[in-house]
């Protein structure tokens, strides 16, 4: 590793972690999880940086290995958690490695603490590309055009991912309606 | 409040949501994997390959095995031929 690969590194760290990192936290929700998934995007990125081809902007690369690799790291875990199913079959104490708890996201505003605790759950629930639409959107901010470049689809594409994402959130919603409503009479 | 305000509050809740930053220690942590060359996942193609170096393996070794086993059944079956044709010749020389 020399110096100015070194450098390079940095400056883009700089300039794009803190991208990578709320984006990872949006995907994975847990800081970390968010955190290596973090290091390995930059990890790729230092390995790859020579195929970049200045084809799209460097934040959009950034932002798709980003993705995709939260994508493998959601995988697996999902492998790693069906073993431990397996394993837990077999313990007598029938006690499950890893279990889904509730995502308080530290970037969220105080009174929206319970809503969005909601509301990452539903997302959790998601087709992938509902979902990746669905966080880039809402909890990113960017715009469909963006959106659309990132994930090289049409912007109508986008938009029809975002309305499906949007009308499953309300369903599961629904279903966990009076879950929320008892914490607020709580 | 109506189901339909709230879900709809529900799913602006992200609206305002803020930036979080990251662990200063991270990049040292992203230079230190660098520099050791480790990358935390194995590809998942080289993972393929292996299963599927293994497989072609045991068939290999199943299909030798089988054809070896053919081989020596046939070559007990004609010395068993031979066996039988030299001792009806000795009978007959005998008697």
């Amino acid at each position: 590793m020399n110096s100015h690969s070194n450098s390079n590194i940095e400056l883009i760290y700089n300039e794009h972690s803190k991208m990578v990192y709320n984006l990872c936290l949006g995907y994975l929700h847990s800081i970390e999880d968010a955190e290596e998934v973090t290091q390995d995007v930059f990890i790729k990125v230092y390995h790859s940086i020579s195929e970049f081809k200045n084809k799209s902007s460097l934040k959009t690369w950034i932002y798709r290995i980003t993705i995709n690799k939260c994508l493998d790291f959601i995988k697996a875990k999902k492998r790693l958690k069906r073993i431990s199913d397996m394993i837990s079959i077999f313990n007598s104490k029938n006690e499950l490695i890893h279990s889904g708890k509730n995502f308080e996201h530290p970037g969220i505003l105080l009174e929206n603490k319970e809503k969005s605790i909601l509301l990452f759950k539903a997302i959790e629930l998601l087709p992938k590309h509902q979902k990746t639409v669905f966080i880039l959107s809402k909890v990113e901010g960017l715009n469909n055009k963006e959106i659309a470049e990132i994930l090289e689809k049409s912007i109508s594409a986008v938009e029809n991912l975002i309305h499906r994402a949007k009308d499953n959130l309300k369903i599961s919603l629904s279903i966990n309606f009076k879950e929320y409503q008892k914490k607020e009479i709580k | 409040m109506s189901k339909e305000n709230t879900i709809e509050e529900i799913l602006e809740s992200t609206k305002d949501i803020k930036k979080v930053d990251l662990n200063p220690y991270v990049f040292n942590k992203i230079l230190l994997k660098i520099k050791l060359n480790k990358d935390v996942f194995l590809p998942t193609n080289l993972i393929w390959l292996s299963l599927c170096t293994f497989i072609l393996l045991i068939f290999c070794n199943l299909f030798l095995i089988l054809k070896i086993d053919k081989i020596s059944n046939k070559n007990e079956d004609t010395t068993s031929k031979y066996d039988l044709i030299s001792y009806t010749i000795n009978y007959q020389i005998y008697y």
